[in-house]
């Protein structure tokens, strides 16, 4: 007997566990794609990426402590972009190296931690995730976090498009452009901690960068690229996860390699596309 | 009142001096030039009038106060290397962004409001203003920063470099639209590193070379002596021609 399409795609969800594993995996899609747009067009890639490696030794220092992970995660997000602000004017040296030197020692210093205290947490699980081992209160937290994220770039949006566009004419007109700053690395870091049980901080960078950046080439304003940076986003949680339940291959790895498979679809079809167009001029 | 008014204004980056002891003046409703090689200080100065930098001794005044009290009275437009033109913004989303204090925060930006309009056709890009400020010529950026400042509202325009790289139709509007602005009271003070005859419509032009080697009416400034000392004896020749303009008009 044949299976059919809609069997296949209601099995994976009579489970509890694949239906938290979901529900949480869209929503840390949602959180992180509405900032994606702004990583790409600011050039934040990078320092997105060192955020997510320096949240290891907050984490580790938080199990240290027994206080909750997020804090530690959220205070090392925040700390380590204050950190390469700080080398960076004072070391003057280029922002590329500034955070290159910042990741990479606060990366070694998590593993470090993490070595030494054994703690019972499985450091292959903070690093690439496991969404299916995620708990109804860790949906929760994401929600949490989501909405916090989603009502700030609401509330915000024309100040953190008219800063992440042009700083010097923003702070010159008044916007408290150190504080938005930092506003925005507070959301980055609770994204990415949102995003631990998920894709892990290891892949978040690609929840983070690809589905703007997959947006930016087929939107014509911002509202349409957030827009369209959801959708993306959404979209890969969901056929990752489904991609993993039926191939028992890595929840966080498919996600990201949907998100990258749609980044060289979307590319590819631009490009052919415009070939055609300018062959049939 | 000045509008804008340095007083021996030093400034020193650790121990690198931009810019020692300058010291000039302006009222309000003039056109000023501020000239000088790369490195001179020119954004250096723009930066102290738009409160941007303090300086490490001596005074900077614009409209009569500190420039960290003057939010909303400045505009000021940066290189336009300084921004991503590939941001997904039209060119009236660029200009509505002049309405960002007017606003005041929980509202989002409306782009049809109607100083925007205004400004658009102040600049003259009314018929481009729904194109992506991608696909605009560097002349059309500037001119779409330009009505940013116009929508602000600002009494003071800080210019960073606005007509390097643009041919000379699109210099042309650009000053145009400047001189447009002057007449309505307005203070102009635009940093250029090329010397041409153009600069005949300021009516001062300040020489800078880390400081301040010459400041004045462009007709009793651009000496041969002063830009040689501004622009030093080697770099001289390229300018000779721009040199032989600037002596027809003299």
């Amino acid at each position: 007997m044949e299976v059919g399409m809609l069997e296949l795609l209601a099995e994976p969800m009579g489970y509890e566990f694949m239906r938290v594993a979901t529900a949480t995996s869209i929503i840390v899609a949602v959180t992180c794609s509405i900032l994606s747009s702004f990583v790409v067009l600011r050039g934040w890639a990078l320092l997105g990426d060192a955020i997510s490696h320096s949240v290891l030794p907050g984490i580790a220092i938080a199990l240290a402590l027994d206080i909750p992970y997020i804090v530690g995660a959220l205070l090392a997000g925040v700390g380590s972009s204050a950190l390469i602000g700080l080398v960076e004017s004072r070391a003057r040296i280029r922002n590329d190296t500034a955070i290159g030197v910042v990741m990479t020692g606060a990366f070694a210093t998590g593993l470090i931690l993490l070595s030494w205290m054994r703690p019972a947490v499985d450091v292959f699980h903070v690093l690439f995730g496991n969404p299916i081992g995620v708990s109804p209160n860790d949906m929760y937290i994401s929600a949490a976090i989501g909405a916090l994220v989603l009502l700030t770039v609401a509330v915000l949006l024309k100040e953190i498009v008219a800063y992440t566009f042009d700083p010097i004419f923003s702070k010159v007109i008044g916007i408290p452009t150190t504080l938005l700053h930092y506003v925005l690395m507070i959301l980055l870091s609770l994204a990415i901690v949102s995003a631990l049980n998920t894709v892990g901080i290891i892949l978040v960078i690609t929840l983070l960068v690809t589905p703007g950046a997959t947006a930016q080439l087929i939107s014509r304003n911002i509202t349409q690229m957030i827009g369209a940076s959801i959708l993306i986003a959404v979209s890969s949680a969901i056929v990752g996860l489904y991609l993993s339940y039926y191939l028992s291959i890595s929840s966080g790895g498919a996600i990201a390699g949907v998100a990258t498979a749609i980044f060289f679809g979307v590319l590819v079809t631009k490009t052919l596309m415009r070939r055609l167009r300018e062959k049939n001029r | 009142m000045y509008a804008i008014e340095l007083e021996s204004a030093t400034l020193r980056y650790d121990d690198v001096v931009a810019l020692r002891e300058v010291t000039f003046r302006s009222e309000a409703g003039k056109m000023i030039a501020l000239i000088g090689p790369n490195g001179a200080g020119k954004t250096s100065i723009l930066k102290m009038l738009a409160g941007l930098v303090k300086p490490t001794s001596g005074r900077v005044k614009v409209l009569g106060k500190d420039p960290s009290k003057t939010r909303g009275l400045v505009a000021y437009t940066p290189q336009r290397e300084e921004v991503y033109w590939e941001y997904p913004l039209t060119v009236r989303d660029v200009v509505a962004m002049g309405n960002i204090r007017r606003r005041g925060v929980f509202r989002w930006l409306d782009s049809h409001d109607s100083r925007v309009d205004t400004a658009l056709r102040l600049v003259m890009l009314e018929d481009l203003a729904s194109r992506k400020i991608s696909e605009l010529s560097g002349g059309q950026q500037q001119r779409t920063f330009l009505a940013r400042a116009i929508c602000q509202g600002g009494e003071v325009y800080l210019l960073d470099e606005p007509i390097a790289g643009l041919d000379a139709p699109s210099e042309t509007i650009l000053l145009e639209i400047l001189k447009t602005l002057r007449d309505q009271g307005k203070t102009i003070v635009m940093a250029t590193h090329d010397i041409s005859a153009t600069l005949e419509i300021f009516d001062y032009v300040a020489l800078i070379r880390n400081r301040l080697v010459a400041f004045g009416p462009p007709k009793e400034v651009l000496t041969s002596e002063n830009l040689a000392n501004t622009y030093g004896g080697s770099t001289i020749a390229l300018h000779l021609d721009d040199l032989e303009k600037v002596a027809k008009w003299r």
